[in-house]
């Protein structure tokens, strides 16, 4: 069989501040029913800036495949290549419309874990404040891709222990790589 | 396609400007240009000194536009040296990377840009307060997949930093800035035209052939690609870009009289 790449390309959603609510939806990437291609991730990261203390365990975000999403706020897709374009059934959601806006909450409901990440916390406001990347997926799939058929979609959710865990002065954005491709 | 070029690039240490938007840097690929550019590697790294921010951190993006600075003639920053990973090698003259300096912690000579959608973004750091061992590591501003999925600029794109803070406070003097890239430049994929020139039907030894390209048939992006000339049957031939139109015109001089023979527009390649 042969894998033909039709489209590589990236989105990053808006910088999207905490829920306050013990779990929160911030990025979703769908391949919806009909499509013609199937959609390889082969990144998905979370950068996390937290300006408030927190002594008690932080959010974990977990990515799970789920069914197609509603709501939120599409993103726009970029390609690597502007000579490619992608399908209109790959859709990119994010939970926010701009930088530490107001929300636009994704509908959707987890299915199994795939992979999970802790976030970063300040125990103390001292010293340096990194932000580096979380990965969202294991590190293989930069080798081999995640995949997405028609009607499946991945979910980046925050599960807090407490609303307290994930307050607005929590923000988070996520960003993913990936392909369309098929196989003949 | 050939990679005839492959070097790097650095800004001088940048400042903060103080607003909510500052352009960093842009490499950009102008109309000019015959090559395609290739990103490989794109990183800011950034110092705060001595400023403390206990509000949230200022985000870098990096966005592909193409409304080019330099291709006007407006303020874009300073002009940064293209270095070689092989001496053998030449930069093509339409690739050019800018920063927003001219010298380390020297005066801001902004980069007057509109940042095009976000294709990737990177938070830097920020000092809650001045304690212990400050680090600036590599803040990757493209997705550490750039093999073989790099950033492509064909001529007319550019890709810019963008930092952007929630305030202009969150982005003051003591923060000390600086970008570095990593690309390549190929060729494009090429095909061949060719022709005969005559004059009352003899073939015209040295008339002057000009190749105008574009990216459709309303001249979109339209330039010179290249200029030869005859030989002595008349005969003429060029690479010219897959995929773009190509136009042929052809002049030349027949003692005191100047001839300009019919042009073929519209050769689709």
């Amino acid at each position: 069989m042969a894998k033909t790449v039709l489209y590589t390309g990236s989105a990053a959603t808006f910088r999207t501040v905490g829920a306050a609510a013990t779990t929160q939806n911030l990025f979703t990437i769908e391949n919806t029913a009909g499509s013609a291609v199937l959609v390889g991730v082969r990144s998905l990261v979370m950068q996390l800036d937290a300006t408030a203390v927190l002594t008690a365990v932080m959010p974990l975000v977990k990515t799970t495949r789920i069914a197609i999403p509603t709501g939120g706020t599409t993103l726009a897709k970029v390609a690597l290549d502007t000579s490619q374009s992608s399908v209109a059934n790959v859709i990119v959601r994010g939970a926010t419309a701009s930088d530490g806006g107001g929300a636009t909450a994704i509908t959707a409901t987890p299915g199994g874990i795939i992979w999970q990440q802790y976030g970063m916390r300040v125990h103390t406001a001292v010293g340096q404040i990194a932000s580096p990347d979380y990965p969202l997926l294991p590190s293989l799939v930069s080798g081999s891709p995640l995949v997405l058929r028609p009607s499946e979609a991945l979910l980046v959710q925050v599960v807090a222990a407490a609303g307290t865990s994930n307050p607005a002065t929590n923000h988070w954005f996520v960003q993913c790589v990936w392909e369309e491709f098929t196989v003949t | 396609m050939s990679v005839t070029f492959i070097g790097s690039a650095a800004t001088f240490g940048t400042m903060g400007n103080g607003q909510t938007t500052q352009n960093l840097f842009i490499l950009e690929n102008k109309l000019c240009s015959r090559r395609i550019v290739n990103i490989r590697s794109l990183v800011v790294q950034m110092d705060p000194t001595t400023g403390t921010l206990a509000t949230v951190k200022p985000i870098i993006n990096i966005s592909r536009i193409t409304a080019l600075p330099n291709d006007t003639i407006t303020t874009a920053g300073e002009t940064l040296s293209k270095v070689p990973f092989d001496t053998a090698q030449v930069s093509d003259f339409g690739v050019m990377a800018s920063g927003a300096t001219l010298a380390d912690g020297g005066p801001l000579r902004a980069i007057v840009a509109s940042p095009g959608v976000t294709s990737w973004r990177q938070y830097s750091i920020r000092l809650a307060s001045g304690f212990g061992q400050v680090k600036s590591e590599d803040n990757l501003l493209i997705s550490n997949l750039i093999e073989p999925a790099a950033y492509h600029l064909y001529p007319g794109q550019a890709m810019l930093i963008t930092v952007v803070s929630v305030s202009g406070a969150n982005n003051p003097s003591t923060n000390r800035w600086f970008a570095q890239t990593v690309w390549e430049e190929e060729t494009f994929n090429t095909r061949v035209i060719s022709g005969t020139v005559t004059n009352n039907s003899l073939p015209v030894n040295g008339a002057q052939i000009v190749i105008v390209i574009a990216d459709d048939i309303f001249m979109t992006n339209s330039r010179i690609w290249s200029t030869t000339t005859t030989n002595a049957l008349g005969a003429w031939s060029a690479n010219v870009p897959v995929g773009r139109v190509a136009s042929v015109y052809s002049q030349h001089r027949d003692g005191q009289t100047l001839h300009s023979a019919v042009g073929n527009p519209y050769l689709m390649t």
